[in-house]
């Protein structure tokens, strides 16, 4: 950003003759990083030509670059009364206004500037939440591997689920759907007694409530209570047979208790559903194996490491595959698939 | 050959009454297991707890030793002494009476302190020197101790002579004679490299036991047997010496090739098997055998481990215990030297994926002829409900009863939850039933008394001749059943080295076995519900 406001300055420079040096001579010094010599620079234009909007811009800037937010502010605001079409100015003043924690002063600059990630943390911070999370979402698009980007979108999201959820819960006290929200509040904070006897009241209050008999069957799984799991996943299924997830859920609880011929109906009817999905395809291969079709499992796990290629999913399914080679006699192929199930591991092991 | 002679596992009653246990510490027992809990959580307080069976002076009634922990401190002060010489902090050994009471004569037997540094872990039992009276080995986080029996009430530490010593932190041990010369080997499992000074504050506010990862592996020993009192450490040549962190290890001859294979369970890291050469040496196999990851290529953090046939099909399969949210890994032996993942299909799954178990045992407690699987259990960590409230720290144990290959939650007579340790197994009064004898912290024992039933049984106490005189590494074939004679496996734990059979509605009984000195020896029409001395033909 600054190579670019830099060589704004640069074009900008104009005025009396020595007011043009000590501009150029300024805009040099930030070109080269010495944050004082421009300020110094910059100072001086001023003093020659107390007008130049250029000027409080660059000495904005250079106090920005120097970690000064609370100084680059005034210098940036009488730019822009000097010069209102000077447009560069609202991104960083927006930035300085942020650094200082204007985040509402700083809303209208990032409109002018178009600047989406700015505008969206700085909506975040005024409690615009659903408008922080659709411009964050849109900028994540054209930055998907910015960590801070992706921490600000994560955080709106996440208070705008609690403020929905704060909104339900007292607008709507005592309905299913509270419940519901009660019950997902304290699985997340592994308050299980709790709970579980929210999610009860919520499919007590409305047996066929969407989602509630998968959320009580993944809390289920998760306490490796399998039986409880498959039952709530048996019903999610009926209530809902289009939706591939709960299928896959109920095929992995029915092979949890070694039920290979069930599971194996309702993870292919999970692939079909939601197809190439490495997680079904892994318990597909599973339940195939478990039911010695080994050509099966082969044909699952093989699919999978073409879907990924590291990671616990691609681990499972090599390591399957070497299990399958070496039952067959196929040493080498055991062996490769060995060596690339170390390597799919390691990344994990490399994290932890 | 010796599967070919296998005959189906049939007679069985089709409808015989499950046996209920009687939960109680017998009579005349008075141990406490002492592990002294600290804010420091010394990894070493969360690990003890070995208990054994055995009959040691032959009177035929099964006598009971338990080891003991130590005192611990906070700061832990150089040298270490952990207290031992406190009568609080001794090991025990009770002699059953006849009347089914204990004594404790610990004392009077010369086993009454167990050396000032170690702090105690676990027992193998076994007649190393072929005396007729069973000899005692203790681990322990310092120096373990072996006590021969002096045939006349008395033990004497000959750990010195012997050279059996150790050191580090040693965890389960077990008699095995891996090169079939007629004397009893000894393998050590140890844990890790880890010493007071060095051990690491986990879990943050919390305060938590560390993972084992934060500590350094290290090696298991083998001390072969010279048989004139003497043992060599032969881990390095003998190539079992992969460093590790190894909780528990059980021994059986997976492939039948008349040689003892080791199997060690790990703490997360994958498991060993190690290969009986037939020449004093092993090879690592778990990886290639399939006993070395679940089937999800994971490891499982094994503490207890036994090495039986649960399927009836005379192939040694696996069971190991471990941490709640794992599951008790079964592999099931294939044949042809592989093995399958099978806690899934037989109802391990369901039935373990809440339970951390560690003293364990497959053994046929309806006496139907399918052998049933009892753990003891409890997490590794005391404050684990703080961490992860759906698990549970204090737990009862696992009675699973195997109906044909598949488990299902039996009864063990008790829903409360202790943090169960060690486990020993055996026919404390000589009834046929198989009870339990169970340690747990802070707590007096408990012994799970088989009130049995109406299935017969058959019990062989092996007398070896050519073999080891404990007849340790037979293979044993009882209408169609196979066990395979050693009191080792469990967790720290040595239990009844007599081999029981349950018979479900035969009254007789065809018997085999298969010496490890190679002799066959087949009897026929054995009558049913006795406990039968064998002894070991001299000639083939």
């Amino acid at each position: 950003m600054i190579h670019a406001l830099v060589l704004f300055l640069a074009i900008q420079a104009g005025g009396a003759q020595s007011a043009d040096q000590h501009q150029e001579a300024g805009v040099a010094a930030l070109k080269a990083g010495q944050v004082n010599d421009a300020k110094a620079e910059f100072k001086q234009v001023i003093e020659l030509d107390p007008t130049s909007a250029p000027a409080y811009f660059g000495l904005g800037v250079a106090f920005m670059q120097s970690g000064d937010y609370g100084d680059a502010i005034p210098q940036l605001k009488k730019a822009l009364d000097l010069d209102p079409n000077l447009a560069v100015v609202h991104k960083p003043l927006g930035y300085a206004l942020l650094g200082q924690g204007y985040a509402a002063e700083a809303v209208p600059q990032f409109e002018k500037a178009g600047d989406k990630v700015g505008l969206g943390i700085a909506q975040l911070q005024t409690g615009d939440l659903s408008n922080a999370v659709e411009n964050l979402q849109t900028a994540a698009k054209s930055r998907p591997n910015d960590p801070d980007l992706i921490y600000y979108l994560a955080r709106a999201s996440g208070l705008l689920s609690k403020q929905l959820y704060d909104v339900l819960l007292l607008a709507h006290p005592n309905t299913a759907r509270a419940n519901l929200a009660e019950a997902e509040n304290y699985a997340a904070l592994r308050q299980g007694e709790e709970a579980e006897a929210h999610y009860k009241a919520a499919l007590k209050q409305n047996p066929d409530l969407p989602g509630a008999h998968l959320a009580l069957g993944q809390f289920y799984a998760t306490a490796s209570r399998w039986k409880e799991a498959e039952d709530q996943f048996r019903t999610a299924t009926k209530q809902e047979p289009g939706n591939a997830e709960a299928a896959y859920r109920l095929g992995a609880a029915l092979l949890q208790d070694g039920n290979a011929h069930d599971a194996r109906v309702e993870l292919e009817r999970a692939n079909h559903l939601l197809p190439d999905m490495p997680e079904t395809l892994v318990s597909l291969g599973k339940a195939e194996s478990m039911l010695d079709n080994a050509a099966a499992a082969e044909k699952a796990w093989k699919r999978v490491v073409e879907l990924e290629k590291a990671g616990p999913l691609a681990t499972q399914a090599h390591f399957g595959l070497a299990a399958i080679y070496r039952k067959q006699g196929k040493t080498e192929d055991a062996a490769r698939e060995m060596k690339l199930y170390q390597e799919a591991k390691l990344p994990a092991l490399t994290a932890k | 050959m010796f599967r070919k002679l296998l005959i189906p596992v049939l007679l069985l009653s089709p409808a015989l009454s499950v046996p209920t246990f009687e939960v109680s510490t017998p009579k005349g027992i008075d141990f406490v297991l002492e592990h002294s809990p600290t804010p420091k959580k010394y990894l070493i307080e969360t690990m003890g707890g070995g208990v054994a069976f055995l009959d040691y002076n032959n009177d035929g009634l099964l006598d009971v030793f338990f080891v003991n922990g130590g005192k611990i401190t906070p700061a832990m002060p150089l040298p270490l002494s952990f207290d031992r010489n406190n009568p609080k902090y001794w090991n025990r050994l009770y002699r059953q009476n006849k009347d089914g009471s204990f004594t404790d004569v610990t004392e009077a037997a010369g086993l009454s302190k167990a050396g000032d540094g170690n702090y105690g872990m676990g027992v193998a039992v076994g007649d190393y020197d072929n005396d007729g009276y069973a000899d005692i080995y203790v681990t322990s986080y310092g120096r373990n101790i072996l006590y021969h029996n002096n045939g006349n009430g008395t033990f004497t530490d000959v750990t010195a002579k012997a050279g059996v010593e150790a050191g580090g932190w040693s965890e389960s041990a077990g008699w095995v004679d891996y090169d079939n010369d007629g004397h009893l080997d000894l393998f050590v499992t140890r844990y890790m490299e880890w010493d007071p000074a060095h051990n690491k504050d986990c879990g943050g506010y919390f305060h938590t036991y560390c993972p084992p990862a934060e500590y350094p592996m290290t090696t298991n020993i083998l001390y072969h047997n010279n048989g004139d009192g003497t043992f060599t450490d032969v881990s390095k040549a003998s190539g079992i010496s992969k460093k590790s962190r190894s909780l528990g290890v059980a021994f059986n001859d997976y492939d039948n090739d008349g040689y003892a294979d080791i199997m060690v369970a790990n703490d997360a890291l994958q498991e060993f098997l190690f290969h009986n050469n037939g020449n004093g040496t092993f090879t690592e196999v778990a990886l290639d055998a399939g006993v070395g990851f679940t089937d999800n290529g994971s490891p499982v953090s094994g503490m207890g481990v036994d090495f039986r046939d649960y399927d009836n099909d005379g192939l040694a399969d696996v069971v190991i215990t471990d941490l709640a949210r794992q599951v008790y890994a079964l592999f099931h032996n294939d044949g042809n030297g592989m093995f399958s993942y099978r806690s899934m299909e037989t109802g391990l799954g369901v039935l373990t994926a809440g339970s951390s178990g560690w003293g364990m045992r497959l053994e046929d407690f309806d006496n139907d002829g399918w052998k049933d699987l009892f753990v003891v259990q409890s997490h590794v960590m005391d404050n684990v409900e703080q961490v992860t409230p759906s698990i549970h720290y204090l737990q009862p144990p696992l009675l699973a009863f195997n109906r044909q290959g598949r488990f299902e939650a039996g009864d063990p007579g008790t829903t409360r939850p202790v943090a169960g340790r060690g486990a020993a197994f055996g026919d404390v009064n000589n009834d046929g039933w198989m009870d339990v004898m169970e340690t747990a912290f802070d707590e007096r024992p408990l012994l799970f008394k088989n009130r049995g039933g109406s299935a017969h049984w058959l019990t062989l106490a092996l007398r070896g001749t050519k073999s080891n005189r404990d007849g340790y590494g037979a293979r044993v074939r009882v209408n169609g059943q196979s066990q395979y004679a050693n009191a080792g496996g469990s967790y720290l734990s040595s239990s009844d080295k007599r081999v029981h059979f349950g018979l479900g509605g035969a009254k007789t009984a065809d018997v085999e076995i298969l010496w490890p000195s190679g002799i066959h020896q087949a009897l026929k029409g054995v009558q049913a519900d006795q406990i039968l001395e064998v002894r070991e033909p001299e000639k083939p």
